[in-house]
């Protein structure tokens, strides 16, 4: 089996294969697109640096999203003591406008009803939660691999991911 | 078994943990439960769509350009210098009281066993004194001889 720390060598290649979706991890987390591209950037940098230490026992995809929900953790910490709610409040616009997929105005009208609740929805879980619910069904990981990306165990992971589950589906059945 | 799932047994459903074979047999049969859970199967799916679309359109208009990493291997090392100006002002703070009291003892008063002697004291006071009082009288007249004696 080919070495996965092969794949960072072709370092350009490796950010164009990978940045959509690290990008769509750390946006989903942080919910603003301008951080995200920023702390997107901050993980290659970082995923540079310490290239050498990768020691392919995970998939890289796995090794960059530990990197990145390192970054994330770390900055929803300290903008504990900043004010950026009304930015985030801003970005949520960005969900209930997402591109037409030539469906007809009505079941996109519905759809995005149903994308604007789960959007919602997911920011009122914890940290933990939402990052192991994101990982699983937007990033389809499996619980192996979410419990390698976050340093969970794997029991964690599901207790984790029920939680956010029915966190979820609470809050879009008192939204309805 | 004659009840719906519970919001936790669907959850553990949805999330794919094992199940007790009496809900199991329940899910199979139950028509309400099994659409209630592809329904939020299918919002969920259309989540993580809307999600890959605005990510997708999103990186087709900016181009990261800035993450070549040779414009990276440029970038000054900026944590090591941010060490050395955190440990010099450690270093500082720290000799600043040091410092602080050396300049006292040196511009302040003087301890009280280097105070000067009362007797001493009076002694330069008396010189200094008599430095302005008149010398002793001399005599006015230079004596001659056969003048007055």
């Amino acid at each position: 089996m080919e070495n996965p720390a092969l794949e960072i060598d072709d370092f350009d290649r490796f950010v164009e294969q990978y940045r959509p979706r690290v990008l769509r991890f750390v946006f989903a987390s942080v919910r603003d697109m301008d951080l995200a591209e920023t702390l997107t950037q901050d993980c290659f940098w970082n995923a540079y640096r310490h290239r050498r230490s990768f020691r392919g026992d995970c998939s890289v995809y796995t090794w960059l999203l530990k990197i990145a929900i390192n970054l994330v953790r770390d900055h929803s910490r300290s903008r504990r003591f900043q004010f950026w709610k009304n930015a985030q409040r801003v970005q949520s616009d960005v969900m209930r406008d997402f591109p037409d997929r030539g469906i007809s105005p009505e079941d996109k009208a519905a759809v995005n009803q149903q994308v604007a609740a789960v959007w919602e929805a997911t920011r009122s879980l914890s940290e933990r939660q939402r990052t192991v619910f994101l990982l699983r069904y937007v990033e389809d990981l499996d619980v192996r691999e979410i419990a390698q990306s976050t340093g969970l165990t794997e029991s964690t992971v599901n207790v984790h991911l029920v939680r956010a589950v029915r966190g979820i589906r609470k809050r879009m059945g008192e939204t309805k | 078994m004659n009840r719906h799932l519970s919001p936790q047994e669907s959850a553990e459903s949805f999330s794919g943990q094992p199940l007790d074979p009496a809900l199991l047999s329940h899910l199979r049969e139950c028509l309400e439960c099994r659409a209630e859970l592809d329904r939020f199967g299918e919002t969920v799916l259309a989540f993580r769509g809307a999600l890959r679309e605005v990510i997708n359109a999103h990186v087709e208009l900016t181009p990261a350009i800035e993450l070549q990493p040779h414009h990276w291997a440029e970038a000054p090392a900026r944590g090591r210098w941010q060490w050395a100006v955190a440990a010099a002002v450690v270093v500082l703070a720290g000799l600043l009281p040091i410092v602080a009291l050396d300049f006292t003892q040196r511009s302040g008063g003087r301890p009280a066993s280097e105070e000067v002697d009362p007797s001493v004291l009076m002694d330069s006071i008396n010189l200094h004194l008599s430095r302005d009082l008149p010398a002793p009288m001399e005599p006015i007249m230079v004596r001659e001889s056969g003048g007055i004696q």
